[in-house]
């Protein structure tokens, strides 16, 4: 490790500063969103290497490319699959089996929306079934407002719920080495609960008084949700491959294998199924387009938040403020559990929580001789990912996937006022945060 | 040859106050499918289409694009009675309401050479007609489309074709 940084004196300062003070730099731009994180995060990641407090092979060292091909073979199964029209499908579907009753469609919304974000990425999840909800709820004559607002949450939810489901569960699992069965084991069982007592009082708020007549229920009842399937084949051929990822992710640990090889195998068997047949200039465009919707600003993000993160472990601040942290809970594992969870929680929802996460997980592992071992760490992971993936939920800056929503709400004539979301979004952030607290306690503590 | 050789320049325009619903009266009388709006000096203020007029009849939900992403809205039932419903709404507005997207306008002046007006044509994703306009007040002086370049030069030149075979025009 001393080796990789540079020992002499940058600019008459010791490299714990420079790095330092480019860290927090770096982090301060990337929250006020004038200029694309991306391009922030890499400019940090380059000074860290050119100032001289990483040299280029300890900062590819940094990278963890288990993260990235995760996310981005989860993105290209994704951007091909999308096309089938199965997401519309469901919502549709699902819509109809409650006979188009307001507060039906919105739990039915809901729980669709937890599933599809647990096994795919938020984004899209919310991408594809918010434009059908405003859909919806256009011919009901009725507010979209608690069904967006619903659908948020459940996005986020479900996202916890597994490895896949949300990117710090993914930069977490790959870390630590955190199986998919391990989220699936410790963090999938409380999520239906944090799911069920936010309907709860959303359904107080809201339910009792959404109305529609029964004409514009018919109007609904008429759609036909076979039309929504546009490519069947495809449709097949994604339902097959996702299913053959989820179970890689499953035998994954058993097997050895990492979770990035399963997602990158299962991206490239289905470029693969929907290539075959088509010549080679069809073939290429298929592949390029796919390819294009990978959301790469996401990626490159990354790489960049993982050089800087890289730099400020090896100058060992990371080290100094893990010390701090223990020393203000007095190496008291509960009392730290807590504190993770809290801080993590009030964090996300002001902050991005990929670059918080990313910061979090170096200083965690530097507390393992505190807490006797890496392995007596678990509370500390479990109580990092529920605070990070629920609180995304606090305000509508938490998560990408609220301000896709948000887009789209304001795009058909329904803003959602960011204070407005907030003065419900936050109480209920902070008791699902206080189900979380319960949960993590009793079980891991 | 340039623009002014073949665009059209006995334009129907209208004013940015008239109602879509005049709009379209005037468009159906002089069977155009773009009407360019002008104000009182005949200067371009934007251009009126039956393509936009198509994309306002949908749903609210269905006119969102996102990330160049579209939703397929097959599953939809027949819904004539709303059609109805929102044709009447659109027929209200000024029709400066309606315009079509600047990103979608190409134009060019009465100067501009064939091949690029040809360029500026096959680029522009909606088939809308170029818009030929003149000076720093970018008056309107007329349009040309596709039509324009089939009836105008393509025809006397298809071998065994004579040239008045043109039919009505339409732009």
């Amino acid at each position: 490790m001393a080796a990789e940084h540079a020992q002499h004196v940058i600019f008459g300062l010791s490299p714990i500063w420079v790095a330092s003070i480019l860290f927090v730099a770096t982090y301060a731009v990337i929250v006020t969103e004038k200029i694309n994180r991306a391009i922030v995060a890499l400019i940090g990641a380059g000074l860290m290497v050119t100032l001289g407090v990483l040299n280029q092979e300890a900062a590819i060292r940094g990278i963890d490319f288990n993260t990235l091909g995760l996310l981005t073979g989860m993105m290209v199964i994704v951007a091909v699959s999308r096309r089938s029209g199965v997401f519309q499908y469901v919502a549709v579907w699902s819509a109809k089996r409650v006979q188009a009753r307001p507060w039906g469609i919105l739990v039915m919304l809901s729980l669709v929306t937890a599933v599809f974000s647990a096994l795919l990425d938020n984004v899209t999840t919310v991408l594809l079934i918010a434009p059908v909800t405003l859909l919806i709820t256009e011919e009901l004559k009725i507010s979209p407002y608690p069904l967006l607002f619903a659908e948020i949450f459940a996005s986020n939810i479900g996202g916890t719920a597994t490895l896949i489901g949300d990117p710090p569960n993914i930069m977490i699992g790959s870390a630590v080495g955190l199986s998919f069965n391990d989220f699936l084991l410790n963090l999938a069982p409380i999520t239906p609960f944090i799911l069920a007592a936010t309907l709860g009082v959303i359904y107080l708020v809201w339910g009792r008084d959404m109305h529609a007549t029964d004409e514009a229920r018919e109007r609904v009842m008429s759609f036909n949700e076979r039309e929504a399937i546009t490519d069947a084949p495809l449709l097949k051929q994604s339902l097959f491959v996702i299913s053959l990822v989820v179970i890689g992710f499953v035998l994954a640990h058993p097997l050895h294998l990492e979770p990035a090889t399963i997602a990158m195998a299962g991206a490239a068997l289905l470029l693969l199924l929907t290539s075959l047949g088509s010549d080679a200039e069809e073939q290429s465009e298929k592949v390029h387009k796919s390819f294009g919707e990978v959301e790469w600003v996401t990626i490159f993000f990354f790489v960049g938040l993982f050089i800087l993160v890289h730099g400020i472990e090896n100058v060992g601040l990371l080290e100094i403020l893990a010390n701090r942290v223990v020393g203000l809970t007095g190496g008291d594992l509960t009392l730290t559990a807590m504190a993770v969870i809290w801080v993590s929680a009030v964090s996300s929802a002001i902050v991005d929580n990929i670059p918080f996460v990313a910061t979090m997980i170096p200083m965690i592992k530097s507390m393992a001789p505190t807490f006797g071992g890496a392995e007596n760490l678990t509370p500390l992971w479990w109580s990092l990912a529920l605070g990070a993936c629920l609180g995304g939920n606090g305000s509508l800056v938490g998560a990408s996937a609220n301000l896709i929503v948000a887009g789209f709400a304001e795009r058909a004539g329904h803003r959602i006022d960011f204070l407005k979301f907030m003065a419900l979004a936050f109480p209920l952030m902070l008791m699902s945060i206080v189900i979380a607290s319960v949960y993590v306690y009793f079980r891991f503590l | 040859m340039t623009a002014k050789t073949i665009m059209s320049s006995d334009l129907v325009t209208v004013t940015s106050d008239v109602t879509v619903a005049e709009a379209l009266l005037k468009m159906s009388k002089y069977q155009v499918h773009n009407i360019p709006v002008v104000d009182e000096t005949d200067s371009f203020v934007g251009l009126f289409s039956l393509r936009r007029l198509a994309h306002e009849l949908l749903p609210t939900a269905a006119r969102l694009e996102a990330e160049s992403f579209q939703m397929d809205i097959a599953f939809l039932s027949d819904q004539s009675d709303e059609f109805l419903q929102r044709l009447q709404e659109i027929g209200r507005k000024p029709v400066s309401e309606l315009l079509e997207k600047k990103k979608k306008l190409r134009f060019c002046g009465p100067d501009t050479p064939i091949p690029r007006l040809l360029q500026l044509l096959s680029e522009n994703p909606t088939s809308l007609p170029v818009v030929v306009v003149q000076g720093k007040r970018q008056k309107v002086v007329g349009m040309v489309s596709t039509w324009d370049v089939l009836t105008k030069i393509a025809v006397n030149l298809l071998p065994g074709v004579s040239g008045d075979e043109q039919g009505a025009r339409e732009d």
